[in-house]
């Protein structure tokens, strides 16, 4: 038997895509939109549009990859749309202080504290990314949206402004506040508890 | 002498882009003698690790979701 397979530089055959792709768009997705129906719309949309615009697929790297990209861009877009009224000084103010986590003399009011469990374990853990969601979405949208571009996608600063349209001063405090209220979310809310079902 | 508050604006900025030479030295000596922003330390880049592992979450679309979706790709 001889098994047909395209050439390199075509996509694969769209009728696929779902079976092969789907699941993993679905957790970028809602990795960034933290809600099952927005996720799932938005990689609705994005096949959608990988399936529109195959014909530039170029097979410079690997399918997935390039219809990641294209989910990635929707969401951009969607973040874009829903937040172009909203100064980025808002972003700021919707996040807690960070000189609230400080005493005067600038030490830790209730620092990080030993984990219980093992950061690495948590990522099979439905639970976990259950939690992680919620503190995300505890955070105001482009705080998080920013957060990700730059952990998840390896945005550089300067692109990551660009994109979201926060000048360079505002993004050192967005960031440095969303580090802050994440890991306390995650310790108070996971990490800090006593180990949570061992499989 | 830098102090918690400032050695978390610095660890958050040196994920994001390289600090001068001086004020890494600074923030490590910080880091040597403090346990809490050791800790904090560990713990940013556990969570990124973690992030990048999101393809490993056990999430998964429902089949009805899933034949919609081949419906509108035909």
């Amino acid at each position: 038997m001889t098994v047909k397979s395209n050439p390199p530089h075509l996509p694969s055959d769209p009728s696929t895509w779902v079976d092969q792709y789907s699941d993993r768009l679905y957790r970028y997705a809602l990795l960034k939109m933290h809600d099952p129906s927005r996720a799932e719309d938005m990689v609705q949309e994005a096949l959608l549009a990988a399936l529109n615009s195959r014909k530039n697929f170029n097979g410079q790297s690997p399918e997935l990859n390039w219809m990641l990209g294209i989910l990635n861009h929707k969401i951009i877009d969607y973040f874009r749309q829903a937040h172009r009224e909203h100064p980025a000084e808002d972003i700021i103010a919707d996040l807690q202080d960070d000189k609230s986590y400080f005493n005067k003399k600038g030490m830790w009011m209730k620092g990080p504290v030993p984990w219980k469990s093992d950061p690495s374990e948590a990522a099979s853990q439905q639970e976990f990314w259950k939690v992680l969601h919620e503190c995300l979405q505890a955070l105001p949208e482009r705080a998080s949206q920013a957060f990700l571009l730059r952990e998840v996608d390896d945005y550089s600063f300067a692109e990551i402004c660009q994109e979201l349209n926060i000048s360079n001063s505002n993004y050192w405090v967005i960031m440095h506040r969303t580090r802050l209220q994440l890991r306390q979310c995650l310790e108070g809310n996971w990490f800090a508890l006593p180990k949570k079902g061992a499989n | 002498m830098l102090s918690c508050h400032d050695v978390s604006k610095l660890l958050s900025e040196s994920a994001d882009r390289e600090l001068p030479l001086w004020t890494r030295i600074n923030m490590r000596m910080h880091l040597i003698l403090c346990r809490a922003c050791a800790q904090g330390e560990k713990q940013l880049s556990s969570l990124r690790e973690l992030l990048r592992k999101h393809e490993k979450a056990p999430m998964c679309l429902s089949e009805e979701t899933k034949a919609k979706m081949k419906k509108t790709l035909q």
